[in-house]
């Protein structure tokens, strides 16, 4: 059974990738998203985070930015004793990669996924193999 | 088995295609048959960029796709045939390449002569071949991810 996915971030960058991974993957039941918005700060984002996690034995959590507040406040938990797994440097691939993970039932692996869709597509455009018919 | 999945789309490949149906099909092959862009060095290149890394690709006119299939070129790869247009997948068919399923995807017709769905306008020329390969006892869905139903394509056409 694929573990629950909580997307965190500063804005609506998190409500605002899970939408366009559902353009690509369809509806997804199994995201959920606690965004910081400008005024808040930890207090905020504690409760809410806290709101959408609390009847998730089991989870996943994947945070815009590493040393920001969403992915601060999710390391403090962690510290102190909370059990979920935590990613920081979320991205469209990472999140597609871990659905299709699920889907294959293959063990995900967040960091692999966010860094193969991170690439110098001009470095890509020149080094295009020949022909494969 | 080679051919293991038939999509009907108007981007050919795209996200859904790329990271979705590809995956879900476990396609070691991608083959885009269409005469014109067979014959565009820069539409190829774009295939090729968008194609995921450990899948092959194929880009080729409908001849030289039919005769390849006939030949057994990829019997032991797991191949998802793409194309723009019905029309290929006519000729394929009655050339004697058999297709089960076709998945119509996106299809977008500047020309259109009925709107299927949000994401499936269709000519006149459209309609007559999809009727065809229906006949053919080809059967035709639309599904846009695997979490959506598969709905028939043929009811929604005559919708």
């Amino acid at each position: 059974m694929a573990k629950p996915l909580i997307l965190i971030s500063h804005g609506n960058l998190c409500i605002e990738l899970k939408k366009s991974v559902e353009l690509i993957m369809g509806p997804q039941e199994g995201i959920q998203t606690v965004d910081l918005q400008p005024g808040e700060g930890q207090t905020e984002f504690l409760q809410k985070f806290t709101a959408v996690t609390k009847d998730l034995a089991d989870f996943v959590v994947f945070a815009d930015l590493y040393g920001g507040t969403p992915c601060n406040v999710a390391s403090k938990l962690l510290l102190s004793g909370s059990q979920f797994k935590l990613y920081a440097g979320m991205n469209m691939s990472m999140v597609i990669d871990y659905l299709n993970s699920n889907m294959l039932d293959n063990e995900p692996d967040p960091i692999k996924g966010g860094v193969q869709g991170i690439c110098d597509v001009n470095k890509t455009i020149q080094a295009l193999d020949d022909e494969d018919e | 088995m080679s051919i293991i999945g038939t999509r009907v789309d108007g981007r050919l490949i795209h996200g859904q295609v790329a990271n979705l149906w590809v995956t879900k099909l476990q396609i070691s092959r991608i083959m885009v048959i269409d005469d014109e862009v067979a014959d565009n060095k820069i539409e190829k290149s774009g295939l090729k960029l968008a194609t995921p890394s450990g899948v092959r690709l194929s880009v080729l006119p409908v001849k030289k796709a039919t005769n390849n299939i006939l030949a057994g070129k990829y019997d032991s790869q797991r191949l998802l045939i793409i194309v723009k247009e019905p029309k290929y997948l006519v000729d394929l068919v009655n050339a004697g390449v058999s297709l089960d399923d076709v998945n119509v995807g996106t299809l977008a017709r500047d020309n259109a002569s009925k709107t299927v769905t949000h994401q499936i306008s269709v000519t006149q020329d459209d309609i007559d071949d999809f009727k065809e390969l229906n006949q053919k006892g080809v059967h035709l869905f639309a599904q846009l991810n695997p979490s959506v139903k598969a709905e028939d394509f043929m009811k929604l056409l005559q919708a």
